[in-house]
């Protein structure tokens, strides 16, 4: 029995993500189960960084799921399976984002009273106001879901996922000359949203 | 106020949260179900033919729009003739007379 014909043979479990695209190719629904169950929470921590609501993102995932399912077929193996399934999930969030544009002035006029805490201690002592409390962090979500759909998206990935100029370029599909522009344009538009509010609240 | 430092902060905050992965129970039989309903499995063969089909009637239409171009650009003698019965009998009686020389 020939090399191939032993992998193919591997529990879809124990194969890896590039030995399970064919099978799939070939209608074994138990491979993609196996490629769904491995990749599934990787796919929900993206989807939940642009969708608060769990209904939105449970429907995100499936999206994502149902697209790679259809589009398997223009994988061509040459870099890991999760990297083109990260394209897929960055792009499918980025359509969900621009079709769902919220309402943006509304969401200032309600602060929690956290939130609006942690702005008075920042307005008092810049420096002590503590930057890994869930108050600030709901204040970033807050003025993230302000932004246009292409600077949420530039900002998560660069400044707070971390990635580089090139890495967003593959995700997006953008060039990096637009993913520099992009990026540019999105800290400008944040810090008009951030002087908004503040001018809002202090003035 | 300094803006770029509450910029900062907010997105140091951001950073320092980690994303939830969580999956409800059982979500993937959710997918699997969607799948097996939009018949995805057994539409896989179907759409590779279907792509080739498609690529390949582009590729004919736009070899007959370049002959069409071609022809509208460099239309050629036969263009002059106007009366396609008249031509016909031009080309065929000539060799048919020949014949019957031969004869």
């Amino acid at each position: 029995m020939s090399e191939t014909k032993q992998l193919e043979e591997r529990p879809c479990g124990e194969a890896e993500d590039g030995e399970l695209v064919p099978r799939i190719l070939r209608g074994e629904e138990s491979a993609f189960e196996a490629l769904v169950v491995r990749h599934q929470g990787r796919v929900f921590a993206t989807v939940r960084r642009y969708a608060r609501r769990e209904d939105e993102v449970q429907d995100i995932v499936q999206e994502i799921f149902l697209k790679v399912h259809q589009k398997l077929s223009t994988f061509r193996g040459e870099a890991p399976f999760h990297h083109w399934l990260m394209r897929l999930a960055v792009r499918t969030c980025y359509d969900f984002l621009r079709a769902h544009q919220r309402n943006k002035e509304s969401l200032f006029a309600d602060l929690n009273p956290g939130e609006t805490d942690w702005l008075d201690r920042f307005v008092a002592a810049p420096e002590e106001a503590g930057d890994d409390e869930d108050a600030a962090r709901s204040l970033v979500e807050r003025i993230l879901e302000q932004l246009s759909p292409s600077s949420r998206l530039v900002i998560t990935l660069l400044e707070i996922e971390e990635r580089s100029v090139k890495e967003i370029a593959e995700l997006t599909g953008w060039s990096q000359t637009a993913v520099k522009v992009r990026a540019f344009r999105a800290r400008r538009e944040m810090r008009k949203r951030l002087g908004r509010l503040v001018l809002k609240k202090y003035l | 106020m300094n803006i770029d430092l509450l910029r900062q902060k907010l997105t140091h905050a951001a950073r320092l949260r980690t994303e939830d992965d969580s999956v409800p129970y059982a979500f993937e039989q959710r997918i699997m179900g969607s799948v097996r309903a939009g018949n995805l499995f057994r539409s896989h063969a179907r759409v590779e033919w279907g792509a080739g089909l498609w690529r390949a009637a582009i590729s004919c239409a736009a070899f007959a729009a370049i002959l069409g171009a071609f022809s509208l650009w460099f239309p050629g003698e036969s263009a002059v003739v106007e009366d396609f019965g008249v031509a016909l009998e031009n080309a065929i009686l000539p060799t048919a007379d020949e014949a019957l020389e031969v004869l």
